[in-house]
């Protein structure tokens, strides 16, 4: 009596569906034949979308060669306040985001974190950002829109009439896109690179070679939507490796517009609501005078070179400012950061952890070095960054 | 227990048995004391969260401990969030390995197998009963947990308006759709497991085994899923969307991953299924 037949289905059903995954991507990678542009002509298309209203799904992923942040803090926890991290955090691993875009003034997007989320919601008249996690708003009034154009206006009227050579300046798509590409010639190869397929719609490949050896990055590719020219992804190539090492890029994307409720926010009950200083606060807060706030120490940055290998040096005392104690490795690596009242003591033990792990000794200081930018802070307290090796930051720094 | 198990299904063969036999299967799971036992432990989670909350005064928290549990003080309505987000990692996937894990192997270990096997084409129907089962077992130990944590929750904190994870708010109607959305999500989140469970059920006569085997490659696939390294792995892994469930409250809500994870789950079912099949049609039943 054979009954092996009864087997069959075990064996077809995992057959099948390993069948219909790997054709499912296989339909996604072919690519679409789309009319040549130029890049000129893709540049003018792209600065025509920005009145265009859509929404879709971003997945962001950055392998910049730090250690993962997500694996030093406590899982679910991994928003912050503290503007470092939450930065570090946005530069490892891997997001999802929703964008809702409806012309150039409201937009909300949306980081899907596991059990948390992080919203930022712009519409024309507030600025909001709302984090689950610490149930904390923060709120800016947005300048009346059409004053703060009419002032902008008449600055550049005033700007005009100082130096005249700024007459002609750019403000159709076209002017722009050729003002754009004879700006970055020089350094910079710009060219259509074929096209792709994301998102489910067919997109025209723009890349920008840099032709500075000096630099980490090697290419930076930006797919832009054949039919409505809103950019749909930007990859970015650190040079000798394989794996871009930052890559963000729309999952799926709808071109209707969004329902206008989800630009309005209100704080939800029981949120900490931190208000953001206006314009003139923050001008009187920069300028230092008629004001009870303490000035803010203005230090200048230097810039070193130009083009893509561009370093910047911010001057002796940045570091500790930004609560980074200079020195040398053995003595400071406990107090790297100091913690502040409201910081977490587990968090800041985590982000310590991962500067320990990720900051070398140098010569006349320690490194930060990832794939595509290195930074330097030196022993007598001065920060060095760019896109270049830790080599050329430390011979910047000798200087 | 055999005399019970036995006495309640019906021997003679008609049309409608399937159903009776659906039927029949749900009386004996739901007559059940260990039935009981599981569903009384699930609903201690959220009572002993929210009473633990509701007895210490120190509200300060900061941000740690399980999801939602911050906002409980505010709220009694995320009750069953928390609890919910403790339960699923280990105590559904539990008792679900207890239920799947006895379907076949327990009717083998009391000798009452061969009874309901009085024709070979029995065998699937068998098998569609006995996950039948399983699966309203998922459906009711997760509205267990919600509907306990929102009543202990009602009784013990404030109840209003539930902020969600984007900062918009729900009224409480609203929030109680979501809430029903939400055990179904974690519901088709286990149909995976007790597919797993009932093929591992066929495997042997000795139901303690396919009860912790169920439950081990719970806390195994759960364990594979934290490894970065093995990043490749993780969207086959049938644990990969259980903490997606937060999903349903973002507003608008993501529906993604309740898509994706209903396929995986469906393909869980159909690779066991098909197992299960193969395994139980053609083995010699001797008990």
């Amino acid at each position: 009596m054979n009954k092996n037949w009864r087997w069959l289905p075990a064996g077809i059903v995992p057959a099948v569906i390993v069948a219909a995954s790997v054709s499912g991507t296989a339909v996604a990678e072919a690519q679409p034949q789309l009319p040549a542009k130029t890049a000129q002509e893709l540049l003018e298309f792209v600065a025509t979308s920005t009145d265009d209203a859509y929404s879709g799904t971003v997945e962001q992923s950055s392998n910049l060669g730090l250690p993962d942040v997500g694996m030093a803090t406590p899982s679910g926890g991994t928003s912050s306040n503290d503007p470092t991290s939450l930065a570090l955090e946005l530069l490892t691993g891997e997001h999802t985001a929703r964008v809702f875009v409806d012309g150039p003034d409201r937009a909300r997007v949306q980081v899907l974190d596991e059990l948390a989320q992080r919203d930022v919601i712009v519409n024309s008249t507030d600025a909001w950002s709302y984090d689950s996690a610490t149930n904390e708003v923060r709120h800016a009034a947005l300048p009346d829109k059409d004053a703060a154009k009419a002032e902008l206006e008449a600055r550049l009227q005033q700007k005009v009439a100082d130096h005249p050579e700024l007459q002609d300046l750019p403000r159709t798509p076209a002017e722009l896109a050729e003002l754009f590409l004879t700006e970055i010639d020089p350094s910079t190869e710009v060219a259509v690179d074929g096209t792709s397929r994301v998102a489910d719609r067919s997109a025209y490949e723009l890349r920008l070679t840099p032709e500075d050896p000096a630099t980490l990055i090697g290419t930076i590719s930006v797919s832009i939507d054949s039919e409505t020219g809103v950019p749909l992804g930007v990859a970015v190539q650190a040079k000798g490796q394989e794996d871009a090492a930052f890559d963000a890029a729309f999952s799926d994307v709808d071109f209707s517009a969004p329902d206008a409720t989800i630009f309005d926010f209100t704080p939800p009950p029981g949120a900490t609501v931190i208000e953001a200083p206006t314009v003139d606060e923050a001008r009187a807060l920069v300028d230092g005078k008629d004001s009870d706030l303490p000035a803010v120490p203005t230090a200048k940055p230097t810039v070193i070179g130009e083009g893509w290998s561009t370093i910047v040096e911010l001057p002796a005392g940045s570091a500790s400012l930004m609560g980074i104690a200079p020195g040398s490795g053995e003595a400071g690596m406990g107090e790297i950061m100091e913690i502040k009242p409201g910081m977490d003591p587990e968090q800041v033990a985590g982000a310590q952890a991962l500067l320990e792990q990720a900051l070398t000794d140098v010569d006349g200081g320690r490194a930060l070095q990832t794939s595509l930018a290195s930074v330097l802070i030196t022993d007598d307290g001065r920060i060095l960054m760019g896109a270049v090796g830790i080599d050329q930051l430390v011979a910047a720094a000798r200087q | 227990m055999p005399a019970e198990s036995v006495s309640t299904r019906p021997s003679r063969s008609g049309g409608s048995l399937g159903l009776t036999l659906v039927l029949s299967e749900i009386t004996v799971l739901f007559r059940r004391l260990r039935t009981w036992a599981m569903i009384g432990a699930l609903a201690l989670i959220p009572i002993l969260i929210a009473v633990v909350v509701r007895v210490s005064s120190d509200t300060s928290g900061s941000g740690r401990g399980p999801a939602f549990l911050n906002s409980i003080t505010q709220n009694g309505l995320f009750v069953s969030l928390t609890a919910l987000t403790v339960a699923i990692p280990l105590f559904l996937p539990l008792t679900i390995g207890v239920v799947a894990g006895d379907t076949i192997a327990g009717e083998a270990n009391l000798g009452t197998l061969r009874y309901l096997l009085v024709a070979p084409a029995g065998r699937i129907r068998l098998l569609l009963v006995k996950y039948a089962g399983a699966a309203l077992f998922c459906f009711v130990a997760t509205l267990t947990v919600v509907v306990t944590g929102a009543i202990i929750g009602a009784l013990l904190f404030p109840v209003g308006p539930v902020t969600l994870l984007s900062g918009d708010t729900v009224g409480i109607g609203g929030y109680f759709v979501r809430l029903l959305l939400l055990a179904l999500y974690v519901t088709v989140s286990l149909l995976g497991l007790s597919a797993i469970g009932l093929f591992i059920s066929t495997l042997t006569t000795i139901p303690v085994g396919a009860m912790a085997a169920t439950a081990a490659l719970a806390a195994v696939a759960q364990i594979l899923g934290a490894l970065p390294q093995l990043e490749w792995l993780h969207p086959w892994l049938f644990t990969n969307y259980w903490l997606g469930f937060a999903d349903l409250l973002r507003e608008p809500i993501v529906w993604t991953s309740f898509a994706d994870n209903a396929l995986l789950q469906l393909g869980y079912i159909a690779v066991f299924g098909a197992l299960a099949y193969g395994r139980f049609s053609t083995r010699d039943v001797l008990s």
